[in-house]
């Protein structure tokens, strides 16, 4: 009975994949269907030894991308689920898409990134044995609550059985890992350019996540990530196992215990992060780490959040951001304040994405547009229906009003940059409102 | 010379929050006042009486509570303060605290303020979320605002703001309270920015000679808000 339905499943869902592919429809849709007739399938699959979940707010579609390249190079035949497909339909698809009709996963590896909601529904159904959690931040909080609130639901995904691989620098991802055996932490060691003050406007590693009682930090590496320690409880940051030895982002590099150098097509302190975490699975995965520091070496991102514009022959930069996510912002700001060429900041916040359904700006106030008060800074563009939502949180900022320009149209703010050639510019918004940077760009389709 | 006490600056402000101290010191600068900042929280002592104006924004439900452990130990310094007339803004979930008690999603039962007569119970399996516009007494213009919350306010009287339209899942129809001084109302964020007549309102109640300053970024905003927001209301209808 078992075999009969396992093979109905597999067939249908490949089925409907190939006649989902023909008419260029989502890729959660073959799973959907599926599970509406065989609602407990996965329980029936079987996995490999080797099922990795990424979850968490920021880096999760970048840090799969980049495990899936490393396990890849280091000869692992990987089934990976397509972004935005990281619910319990879209793990059915590329699951079940991967079985033979006995039910057997063929690839080595199954890899998925899970939305930090739902992760809790589809692990009823089997277990990784491998769970990342990268990071939790205030993230898209009009659908999220806010962290503690999605740590509660993550905390439902969490089995026994798993073993959990942990941001060790981010307090809240790091208290899945409190009492518990089978974790394997990922950090930062002290590094260059840590501050031993959190200037940012808000902390959300002030209280401790066990006790709430304050915490302390012996130093940050960027907002509350870095070291911490409850003085009342207890809790406080663990030794890792894979560690940022070294860093130096302004050349674009990182060192790993000490011993890989890994150059970075891409300098934020977010992608020396989410390379530690693709390092760290695939030495769990047992590949071998010069192939690992071969593949990651240089390596590009595909997913488009960086990208080159020329406005009138000038150069710059699009930083593509998340929505209603203040510390994507902040590292977007990070990159454009550290450029010493000396660039202009043109931030749009146009009518914010739809399927968000929410024109909610108060996430305006949580970002550090106060780091653009700097010397390395020219102009402050602020572009876009919600130009004056913002105009009102750059009068806080301390940045002389005569470098703020504020335009509701954005082909109007895109003619101010084009009257200065020798500079750089960046471009700071969200991925729902990038299009209309890129469409007002004389080179289309550089990502960088 | 005005005294702001900003209550659990580090721990209720969730949202932006921040923003309503920011724009209301400046508020009260442009008309001429000398405006003082003290920022509380837990562990701290409280001296409710040196202040002109109290404000508390919006927290995660277990700050909320450890902040409410904190503060109810000047449950009669906030009664005093309150029926005396003192300026009182607490938004988000903070207005919560005020009433009889909160029952929390883990079965704890805190006591509250004791300020009103209203309950609070709360849940972890379901959030409401969703942008609101409402009318409040007193107040002509629409209010503005963001709600996130997983609690029930039982046996509110006469609360503060009706809520007339709704992008999301808030099934309230009313919301907040307000009496002598005090306004509390779910609103999260920076609602003094967003709402400029709520601004004003607190800075008439703060200073002697109100004078009238427009504010055109804020009143842009506004407009623009409440214009997208009608529009949105259309296509979710």
């Amino acid at each position: 009975m078992k075999k009969i339905k396992v093979f109905l499943a597999v067939l249908m869902c490949r089925t409907l994949r190939f006649a989902a592919r023909l008419l260029g429809r989502g890729s959660s849709l073959p799973g959907k269907w599926t599970l509406k007739l065989f609602p407990d399938i996965l329980k029936d699959i079987q996995l490999p030894d080797l099922v990795i979940a990424v979850t968490g707010s920021n880096g999760k579609t970048s840090t799969i991308e980049m495990i899936n390249r490393v396990l890849s190079g280091g000869g692992l035949k990987v089934a990976v689920n397509r972004e935005g497909s990281n619910q319990t339909e879209g793990v059915a698809t590329t699951i079940l898409s991967d079985c033979t009709l006995s039910g057997k996963v063929k690839s080595d590896v199954v890899l998925l990134e899970n939305d930090e909601q739902w992760a809790r529904h589809t692990f009823r159904y089997f277990h990784p044995k491998y769970y990342v959690i990268t990071n939790l931040y205030r993230d898209q909080m009009t659908r999220n609550g806010h962290p503690e609130w999605i740590a509660d639901k993550i905390a439902k995904s969490i089995y026994d059985d798993m073993t959990l691989v942990l941001n060790a620098d981010d307090p809240l991802s790091a208290s899945f890992g409190y009492n518990r055996n089978n974790v394997i932490y990922f950090g930062a060691d002290h590094l260059e350019g840590d501050k031993t003050e959190n200037n940012s406007i808000y902390n959300d590693g002030n209280y401790c996540p066990i006790c709430k009682h304050p915490m302390k930090y012996d130093y940050y590496h960027y907002n509350h990530i870095g070291s911490y320690h409850c003085g009342n409880c207890g809790y406080k940051r663990q030794d890792t196992a894979y560690s940022l030895s070294a860093a130096d982002t302004n050349e674009g590099w990182i060192e790993i215990n000490g011993k890989y150098r890994i150059h970075l097509a891409f300098k934020g302190i977010y992608h020396c992060y989410n390379t530690l975490a693709a390092f760290t699975v695939s030495q769990i995965a047992g590949v071998d780490p010069q192939t690992a520091v071969k593949v990651l070496d240089n390596y590009n991102m595909t997913n488009g959040r960086v990208q080159r514009l020329v406005y009138g022959g000038r150069e710059g930069t699009l930083l593509a951001s998340k929505h209603e996510n203040s510390i994507s912002y902040d590292r977007s700001i990070d990159v454009a304040t550290a450029d010493e060429k000396g660039a202009d900041v043109m931030i749009i916040v146009d009518a914010i994405s739809r399927k968000y359904f929410t024109s909610e700006t108060s996430w305006l106030w949580d970002i550090d547009f106060e780091n653009l008060n700097n010397e390395n800074i020219r102009h402050v563009v602020l572009a876009g229906r919600y130009c004056y939502d913002l105009a009102v949180r750059f009068e806080y900022t301390g940045i002389p009003q005569e470098k703020i320009k504020v335009y509701e149209s954005i082909p109007e703010a895109v003619e101010f940059l084009k009257g200065d050639r020798e500079h750089p510019f960046y471009v700071i918004t969200c991925f729902a409102d990038s299009g209309k940077a890129l469409s007002l760009s004389e080179v289309k389709g550089v990502r960088l | 010379m005005i005294r702001i006490l900003y209550l659990y600056h580090d721990l209720m402000t969730l949202y932006g929050d921040n923003g309503n101290i920011r724009v209301l010191e400046k508020y009260l600068r442009d008309q001429g006042e000398e405006v003082i900042v003290d920022r509380k929280t837990v562990g701290y002592t409280l001296d409710l009486a040196d202040y002109d104006f109290i404000y508390c924004g919006c927290g995660m439900e277990r700050s909320r509570n450890a902040a409410l452990k904190h503060l109810i130990n000047y449950k009669q310094d906030m009664k005093k303060a309150f029926e005396e007339g003192k300026v009182i803004l607490f938004t988000g979930n903070s207005w919560q605290m005020l009433g009889k008690g909160i029952q929390t999603a883990d079965g704890e039962k805190l006591e509250g303020l004791g300020l009103f007569e209203f309950d609070v119970t709360e849940q972890s399996e379901k959030r409401y979320v969703g942008d609101v516009l409402g009318h409040a007494r007193g107040f002509e213009e629409t209010f503005v605002g963001f709600i996130n919350r997983c609690s029930t306010v039982n046996n509110l009287d006469d609360p503060f703001m009706t809520i007339d339209k709704v992008i999301g899942n808030i099934p309230d129809k009313t919301d907040g309270i307000h009496r002598n001084n005090l306004f509390g109302v779910s609103l999260n964020g920076p609602l003094l920015v967003k709402n400029p007549h709520f601004a004003r309102k607190i800075v008439s109640l703060l200073v002697k000679d109100y004078k009238p300053i427009d504010y055109e970024n804020e009143r842009r905003g506004y407009e623009t808000t409440i214009s997208e927001l009608s529009s949105d209301m259309e296509k979710h209808v």
